[in-house]
C-alpha cells in the first residue's frame, strides 16, 4: 500500500538518492546493527556455555573419579572387615594351637613339680634317719 | 618342634599347583595347571622349568592337566640310586603318561574314562594303581600293560594307597573308605569315615596306620583294621591334603593356607600359616627331614620340622636346623653348638653319648667331650634309617648296607645280615640291641624275630624266635649276662610275653598291653597294660615260680595316662610316659630296691640280700627274692623268702629238698618246683638217678612215662606197676592202658621185694653222699 502511495525514488537531506524512505533506512540501519550486536552476545553466549561445559565436563569427570576412588575404598574397608575376620580365625586357630601346647607343657611341669617333692621328701627322710 | 617354612616371594607357577615329589637325589618336580613343570632344590630354590612333551601329548586337541603324578620308588636294598628314573603322571583325560626324568614321555596309556584322579606304585615298584572319577581301580604292571580291573563304583575316587605288604588297597568311595586285597573274590572292607567326602588318604609302609582327610574338614587316624585312632577337631577349611613321614612318626595335614604337623597318634605337634591357597599335595623327602606342598595359588612351599628335642639324663639336645645341633647340659648349665656339614638326618642321645647321623657321615658325641666326636664315614650314599643305643655300642640301619653295630670309638663291630632286611622299616620298636645280643623282627615274616650276636655278627642259637601271631614290638632287657638275656615282645593282639634268649620259651606276661619299657640300667620291666602302670621287679619270675608272679608286680592306677599313652623312656627311678594328647608325664619313685636286690644276687650276696629284704620287709620283694634264691639254687634264702610271703607249701618243699643229700637230686626237684619235670627228669638220668626219676614221674601221676623208663633201664618195672595198681584201686577204675595190662601179666608184683628194692635204692643214695 505504502509503495503505491509513496514515490518510488526519494532524495534524502543530504540529497543523495534513496529508494527506501528514510525513516524505514534508519530503522533497518538501526535493525541491522541490532542484529549485529545480537549474532556478537549469542556468539559469545555461546562460547561461556561451551566454556561451561567443558568446566562441567571436566568437574564431572574429577568426581567420577572420586567416586570411583571411594567405591574403591568403602569396598577396602569392608574387605578390611572380612580380612580381620580371616586373620583372627588365623590367629584363633593359632592360639588354639599355642593353647594345647600350654596344656601339654602345664600338665609336663605338673608331673614334674610332683617329681620334685617327692624326691625332697625322699631327701627329708633319708636324711632326717 | 616346629616347622621352617620357605616359600619364594613370587609363584613360579601361573595356575594351580596339583603334585609334587622328590626325586632319589632330593630334588623336587612339581606340577601345575599352567603346564609347566618345574624343579627345585632340596634348599627350595627353582632350578629352571623342565623342557618336555608330556604338554603335548594329547594329540586329540585335548590339552593334558596332571591330577597327580608319582616318582617310580627305589627298589628295596638298591639305596639311594638307581639308573633311570621315571615317573607317572596322570591326566584330566584319563590317561596316564610313564616319563622320565628329564621330561621325555615314554608311554601313554588310557586308562579311565574322564579324568584320572589319583595314581601310585607299590612300595616295590612291580605295581602301578589308578583310579579316577568313572570309579575304576586298575592296576599295571611296570610297563604299563592293565594287570586287572579291581573295583568298579559308581563314584569318583578320589585318593587311594597301597598297604605296607602290597597285598591290598585302600581308596575312597565318597564318605567311606574301602580296603579291597588283591585276591579276586575278597570281600571289600568298607567303612564310613566322615561326614563329608573324603580327599585324600595314605597307608603307612613302616607303622601300619591308615590316614584319611576329608571336606568335614577332620583328619581321622586308623588302624589297618579300620578302627579309629585319632580324630582332629573340625578345623576352618577341608582338609585337602595328608601324607605320612616316611619313617611313620609323623604326619602333615594341608589346608587352606595351613600346613601342620602331627605325631602319629594324632596331636598337633606343629603349625604354620602359609600364604598359598589350598594345599592340595604334600610331599615328604625319603628321610623325613623335609616336606614340600603344592599349592593352589600356585605356590610351592618347602617345610622343614626343626627343634626336635632329645633327652637323656642332664642332657638336652635340640636339633635347631638341619644343620646345627644345640647341646645343653642342665647340671652345670654348659651349652655347645654343634655345626655339621651335610643335613642331618637322625638323632640319638643315650648312655652318655649323642650319635648323629648326616647325609654322608656318623658323628658320635661322647658327653664329656663335645669337640672331637669319633667319626663314621658312611659311603655309597646310604640313607640312615634308625639308630638304636645300649651302654656298650650303637646300631645304624641304613638303606645301602643294612645293619651295622658300632662300638662308640666307631670302630665297627659287626653287621649282620639275614636275607628279606627292609631297612626303611626297622623302627626302635622292631630292633634291639644289649651288649651281647641284637634282635629285629623281620619284615616279611612278622612272626620272626632275629638274633645275633653283637660282637660277631652270627646267628645266636638257631638265630630266630618264632611266635604265633604278628609281633608289635620288641625289646632286651640291657642288665644281665647272655644267660639272663631275656626278649619282651608285644604282639599284634597287645599280648605281652617274656623269653629267655637261650631255649626261647615264650611266657605270657599280660595282655592289652600298650607299651613297654625295660630299665636302662636293671631288670626292671615297666608297661600300660589296660589303664594300669604295671612294673615288674623280676620279670623272670615266671620262669621260675608262676605262683609268686602275681606277687613280684607293683600295679598303680594309670587311668591319669589316657589311652595309648607311650613310654619315652625309663632310667633308674623315673619313667617317662608321653599321653596320646602329646604331654610328657613322668612317674617317679618307682623303687630301686628290686634292682639293688638283683645287684646283690647277681653276686651270690645273699646274706645282704636277706638283711635288705628283712630292713624293707615288703612282700613284693621277698617274692623277689624267693625267685631269685631259686634261680640261684640258695635254699637257705629261698626258705626265709618263701616263709616271709606266707607260702608254706613252698617252705615245707624246700625243706626236704634240702634234706636230700644228692646235689643232682637237688637240682632237679627244683627243676620240679619251676615245673619242669622234663629237664628234672635229664638231670636226674645225666647224674644215673634212675630210680629218683621213675618215683619222679609216679608222683606225677604221669604212669606212662614212669613205665616208659623202667623198661628203658631194665629196673623197678614192678614198682611202677605196684603203683599203678595201688592208685587205680584207691580211685576205683580198671585198667585200660594197654601197656600196663600187657606188662602187669608178664611182670610179677611182689610188695615186699619191691620195698627190698627201695631200701637198697635209698641206701645207695646215702653212700653216694657220703663217697662224695
Amino acid at each position: 500500500m505504502a509503495s503505491s502511495t509513496s514515490p518510488l525514488v526519494i532524495f534524502d537531506e543530504f540529497s543523495k538518492l534513496r529508494i527506501l524512505d528514510p525513516v524505514q533506512f534508519e530503522t533497518s540501519e538501526k535493525l541491522k546493527e541490532e542484529c549485529k550486536d545480537f549474532t556478537q552476545r549469542v556468539s559469545n553466549f555461546n562460547e561461556i556455555v561451551e566454556m561451561f561445559l567443558k568446566m562441567m565436563e571436566e568437574k564431572a569427570e574429577q568426581i567420577e573419579s572420586e567416586k570411583l576412588k571411594a567405591i574403591g575404598l568403602r569396598n577396602r574397608a569392608e574387605q578390611q572387615m572380612e580380612n580381620r575376620k580371616g586373620t583372627q580365625k588365623q590367629l584363633q586357630s593359632l592360639i588354639k594351637e599355642r593353647q594345647a601346647e600350654l596344656d601339654r607343657l602345664t600338665v609336663q611341669v605338673d608331673s614334674l613339680v610332683k617329681v620334685q617333692h617327692e624326691q625332697e621328701a625322699l631327701i627329708d627322710s633319708l636324711s632326717s634317719k | 618342634m616346629k616347622l621352617k617354612i620357605h616359600q619364594d616371594k613370587s609363584n613360579k607357577h601361573a595356575d594351580i599347583v596339583t603334585s609334587v615329589g622328590w626325586t632319589s637325589n632330593n630334588e623336587l618336580y612339581s606340577f601345575g595347571d599352567d603346564q609347566k613343570i618345574f624343579r627345585w632344590s632340596g634348599d627350595g630354590d627353582s632350578l629352571g622349568q623342565v623342557t618336555t612333551t608330556l604338554f603335548d601329548a594329547g594329540q586329540s586337541g585335548v590339552d593334558v592337566y596332571i591330577t597327580e603324578m608319582h616318582w617310580f620308588p627305589v627298589p628295596p636294598g638298591k639305596g639311594g640310586q638307581t639308573a633311570a628314573e621315571v615317573f607317572a603322571a596322570g591326566a584330566t583325560d584319563g590317561k596316564y603318561y610313564l616319563c622320565t626324568k628329564a621330561g621325555r614321555v615314554e608311554k601313554v596309556v588310557e586308562a579311565h574314562k574322564g579324568a584320572l584322579l589319583c595314581l601310585r606304585w607299590n612300595n616295590e615298584g612291580s605295581a602301578l594303581i589308578t583310579a579316577g572319577e568313572d570309579g575304576h581301580v586298575k592296576i599295571w604292571s611296570r610297563s604299563g600293560m592293565l594287570r586287572s580291573v579291581l573295583v568298579q563304583i559308581g563314584y569318583p575316587i578320589y585318593s587311594l594307597s597301597w598297604s605296607p605288604d602290597n597285598d591290598q588297597v585302600l581308596f575312597t568311595n565318597g564318605r567311606n573308605l574301602i580296603i579291597k586285597s588283591l585276591q579276586p573274590a575278597s570281600k571289600p572292607n568298607q567303612w564310613k569315615g566322615h561326614d563329608g567326602i573324603i580327599l585324600k588318604v595314605d597307608w603307612n609302609l613302616v607303622n601300619g596306620l591308615i590316614l584319611s582327610a576329608g571336606e568335614d574338614r577332620k583328619y581321622k587316624v586308623w588302624d589297618s583294621f579300620g578302627r579309629q585312632l585319632y580324630s582332629s577337631n573340625p578345623h576352618d577349611h577341608p582338609i585337602t591334603s595328608i601324607s605320612w613321614n616316611p619313617s611313620g612318626d609323623l604326619f602333615a595335614v594341608g589346608s587352606y593356607n595351613s600346613l601342620r604337623v602331627c605325631d602319629k597318634l594324632g596331636w598337633s605337634v606343629a603349625m604354620e600359616k602359609l600364604n598359598s591357597g589350598s594345599i592340595f599335595n604334600i610331599s615328604w623327602t625319603p628321610d623325613g627331614t623335609q616336606m614340600a606342598c603344592a599349592g593352589g595359588s600356585g605356590a610351592v612351599v618347602f617345610a622343614h620340622v626343626i627343634n626336635r628335642r632329645y633327652e637323656w639324663k642332664n642332657h638336652e639336645v635340640t636339633l635347631l636346623d638341619d644343620h646345627t645341633i644345640h647341646v645343653h647340659d642342665a647340671v652345670n648349665g654348659s651349652t655347645e653348638n654343634l655345626d655339621f656339614r651335610d643335613r642331618v638326618v637322625k638323632v640319638s642321645l643315650g648312655f652318655g653319648y649323642l650319635v648323629v647321623a648326616t647325609s654322608s657321615q656318623c658323628h658320635v658325641y661322647s658327653e664329656r667331650n663335645w669337640n672331637t666326636p669319633a667319626i663314621v664315614d658312611l659311603t655309597n650314599n646310604g640313607r640312615v634309617t634308625c639308630i638304636q643305643q645300649c651302654p656298650e655300642y650303637f646300631v645304624l640301619v641304613d638303606t645301602v648296607t643294612g645293619i651295622q653295630i658300632f662300638s662308640y670309638e666307631g670302630r665297627l663291630a659287626s653287621s649282620p645280615k639275614y636275607a628279606g632286611l627292609r631297612a626303611e622299616c626297622v623302627t626302635p620298636q622292631t630292633i634291639s640291641i644289649s651288649g651281647d645280643v641284637l634282635a629285629v623282627k623281620d619284615k616279611a615274616d612278622e612272626k620272626t624275630i632275629y638274633i645275633f650276636e653283637s660282637a660277631s655278627g652270627r646267628p645266636l642259637g638257631n638265630g630266630t624266635i618264632k611266635h604265633t601271631a604278628d609281633i608289635a614290638e620288641i625289646g632286651l632287657n640291657q642288665c644281665a649276662s647272655t644267660v639272663g638275656r631275656q626278649l619282651v615282645l608285644v604282639d599284634k593282639n597287645r599280648n605281652m610275653y617274656i623269653t629267655p634268649l637261650v631255649k626261647p620259651d615264650l611266657k605270657k606276661l599280660g595282655t592289652m598291653v600298650e607299651t613297654f619299657a625295660w630299665n636302662a640300667d636293671t631288670d626292671l620291666l615297666v608297661a600300660m597294660m589296660d589303664y594300669k602302670f604295671v612294673v615288674w621287679y623280676y620279670p623272670n619270675v615266671v620262669f621260675i615260680d608262676e605262683d609268686i608272679a602275681p606277687l613280684t608286680k607293683f600295679e598303680k592306677d594309670g587311668s591319669n595316662f589316657g589311652k595309648n599313652a607311650q613310654i619315652v623312656n625309663f632310667f633308674g627311678t623315673q619313667c617317662t610316659l608321653r599321653r596320646a594328647d602329646g604331654a610328657l608325664v613322668t612317674v617317679s619313685n618307682i623303687t630301686p630296691l628290686p634292682g639293688l636286690l638283683q645287684e646283690h644276687t647277681r653276686k651270690k650276696q645273699w646274706e645282704e640280700a636277706i638283711r635288705l629284704c628283712r630292713y624293707v620287709n615288703i612282700k613284693e620283694l621277698w617274692a623277689c627274692l624267693a625267685a631269685m634264691a631259686i634261680h640261684g639254687q640258695d635254699l637257705h634264702t629261698a626258705e626265709v623268702a618263701y616263709a616271709a610271703i606266707d607260702e608254706i607249701a613252698k617252705v615245707q618243699y624246700i625243706t626236704y629238698v634240702r634234706d636230700i643229700p644228692i646235689a643232682e637230686a637237688r637240682a632237679a626237684e627244683l627243676a620240679l618246683l619251676r615245673r619242669r619235670p622234663s629237664e628234672a627228669e635229664n638231670i636226674l638220668l645225666s647224674a644215673n638217678l634212675v630210680y629218683r626219676a621213675i618215683r619222679m614221674w609216679i608222683g606225677l601221676f604221669n604212669w606212662e612215662r614212669a613205665l616208659e623208663l623202667a623198661i628203658k633201664y631194665k629196673t623197678h618195672v614192678d614198682t611202677v606197676l605196684y603203683f599203678r595198681d595201688k592208685y587205680l584201686k584207691a580211685v576205683g577204675r580198671r585198667e585200660t592202658n594197654r601197656k600196663f595190662v600187657q606188662y602187669g601179666q608178664s611182670v610179677q608184683v611182689d610188695w615186699a621185694k619191691i620195698q627190698a628194692k627201695i631200701a637198697m635204692e635209698e641206701e645207695s643214695d646215702r653212700q653216694r653222699s657220703t663217697t662224695r
